[in-house]
């Protein structure tokens, strides 16, 4: 009698034990599951902060297309572009006011403008734009594509184009 | 015998029971007494670290708040805030921080000019923005103020009544005529800020009815420059001291009726010197960049009718950059020089673009 009541309690413990550890394998998987949902809610969240950026960039008085004194929504003038990118890249070596200035907006990513209709050859400074530059070692969001409108101030007409932002670590 | 010994036995066992359930209880007090202030510590310290979160959350809030972008337009906020916040700044740079009291998070913005005083403290905080224009859009100016702050306007001469009509609305406002000025009541605000288009007026108020009137008395002479109200001029900025004096702190230039309003809602020599200099570094960051714009549209043949006009419109761009340089100290001369060929521009834009049909300077 004494055995079989120790049997029993043996057998107990033995189910409590692996009770437990079904519990315990079914929360790790949970917590993995969370994990990943939380990752990519938060991937989501940082490619709509690009997207902000992006629409803010366009409304910058050093690259706003300016008609007849009046300022257009999301359209970016080309030689500004041009004017911005090159100073942008001339200063970055020479830490300057200007380049930390943008650092402080821009921090560490990369910033394109590619004209993609009427001309689509990608050539620099004629339908293709390096604004900004200065990428980290590793990407936190993707290169999210947001249209523009490109206004050419000298011969009055307009594009369509694609800025590509990414920001980096 | 045997019973003798037996009792004994008995009463020695008593004994020992009443020696154990003493102890007993000594020790449930003893360890109850250390687990309790063990856990009233840890509750303590959750409730701290929980309150420099807050502080730190408060801090980030305003942040993002205070640093406007440059898209931004005109637009007046109001927030619940109750806690204290305290700015500082280098008056020969452009470093400034803020943080609200308690927290061990200090915000520092080098880009953005906010306009505030050393302090607010109160219930809500006031924050207006309005884009700075030297003609072209340069950066949006932000003004923090709070209601606990009254701003009187001494005199209505033209350039006084400007001033208060620019001054951001829900503010509190008073006007007193200089007659009236000696016997101003102490109305309890945190911070008296008297406004004055003449220094000669200050020493006649009387505040001893104002309690730590060294703490809360403040003025702010407005003189304008040559030929302008309000285009450029000095700012002097004054505190009143125990020894029944108003003590100058110093005088800044202005530039136009933005950086006045400014200077007046700071009424901080070194808060305003500091933001103005933010504001003097990005009319020569712009200027640099208008002027390569104009110099690549002097190069296009297809533009030769309005080259003569680019190449005056760099000029008053280079006059601008060489008056925005950020010195150590900053010269009202370098202003009147800004203001000469912001309104050149000013005149010359339209024309380019109306008249001749070139693209703008700006």
């Amino acid at each position: 009698m004494r055995k079989r009541a120790q049997m029993q309690m043996t057998e107990t413990i033995f189910v409590v034990f692996i009770i437990l550890i079904i519990i315990m394998l079914g929360f790790v998987f949970y917590s993995k599951f969370q994990e990943i949902s939380i990752k990519e809610k938060e991937k989501i969240l940082r490619n709509i902060e690009v997207i902000k950026l992006a629409h803010r960039i366009s409304s910058w008085p050093e690259l706003e297309c300016s008609i007849a004194g009046a300022e257009r929504f999301a359209c970016l003038d080309m030689v500004k572009l041009e004017v911005l990118g090159d100073f942008i890249n001339r200063t970055m070596k020479t830490n300057s006011y200007g380049f930390n200035y943008y650092y402080d907006l821009l921090k560490n990513s990369k910033i394109t403008i590619t004209e993609v209709y009427p001309s689509s050859t990608k050539t620099l400074g004629t339908d293709y734009w390096l604004l900004y530059d200065n990428p980290g070692s590793t990407p936190l969001t993707d290169a999210v594509i947001i249209p523009v409108n490109l206004y050419n101030p000298v011969s009055k007409t307009y594009a369509l184009g694609m800025m590509e932002v990414q920001i980096f670590k | 015998m045997v019973n003798a010994g037996g009792l004994m036995l008995q009463i020695k066992c008593l004994d020992k029971r009443g020696f154990a359930l003493q102890f007993t209880w000594l020790f449930v007090l003893i360890a109850g007494a250390i687990i309790l202030g063990f856990f009233f510590s840890l509750i303590n310290n959750l409730m701290h670290g929980e309150e420099v979160q807050t502080d730190i959350k408060a801090t980030q809030e305003l942040d993002a708040l205070i640093k406007i972008n440059l898209a931004s337009g005109d637009t007046q906020k109001i927030v619940l805030f109750d806690k204290k916040i305290i700015f500082s700044a280098d008056s020969g740079s452009t470093y400034s921080e803020y943080y609200v009291e308690n927290s061990p998070y200090i915000a520092k913005y080098e880009y953005n000019a906010v306009f505030s005083p050393n302090e607010l403290e109160g219930d809500e905080v006031i924050i207006q923005n309005v884009m700075f224009k030297a003609p072209f859009r340069t950066l949006p100016v932000v003004y923090v103020s709070n209601k606990d702050i009254e701003y009187v306007f001494v005199n209505t001469s033209t350039i006084i009544n400007l001033v208060s009509s620019y001054l951001p609305e829900n503010l509190t406002k008073a006007s007193v005529s200089r007659g009236l000025m000696p016997d101003y009541p102490d109305n309890n605000y945190d911070h008296t800020v008297f406004i004055l288009d003449d220094a000669a007026y200050l020493n006649s108020l009387r505040p001893n009815s104002f309690r730590n009137a060294d703490k809360r008395l403040f003025a702010v002479v407005i003189t304008p420059g040559q030929n302008t109200i309000y285009g450029y001029g000095n700012l002097t900025f004054y505190h009143y001291t125990s020894s029944n004096d108003f003590v100058s702190d110093g005088s800044v230039p202005f530039l136009d009726l933005t950086t006045i309003v400014g200077g007046v809602i700071s009424h901080d020599k070194a808060i305003y010197e500091c933001n103005l200099r933010k504001v003097l570094k990005r009319i020569n960051l712009l200027t640099d960049l208008h002027t390569q714009r104009m110099r690549h549209y002097q190069d296009d043949i297809s533009l030769f009718e309005c080259k003569n006009l680019y190449q005056t419109a760099i000029a008053h761009l280079e006059n601008m950059k060489e008056s925005s340089i950020d010195g150590e100290k900053l010269f009202t001369e370098d202003f009147q020089n800004l203001l000469i060929s912001i309104n050149e521009l000013r005149i010359l834009n339209p024309y380019i673009i109306g008249t001749k049909d070139c693209p703008g300077i700006y």
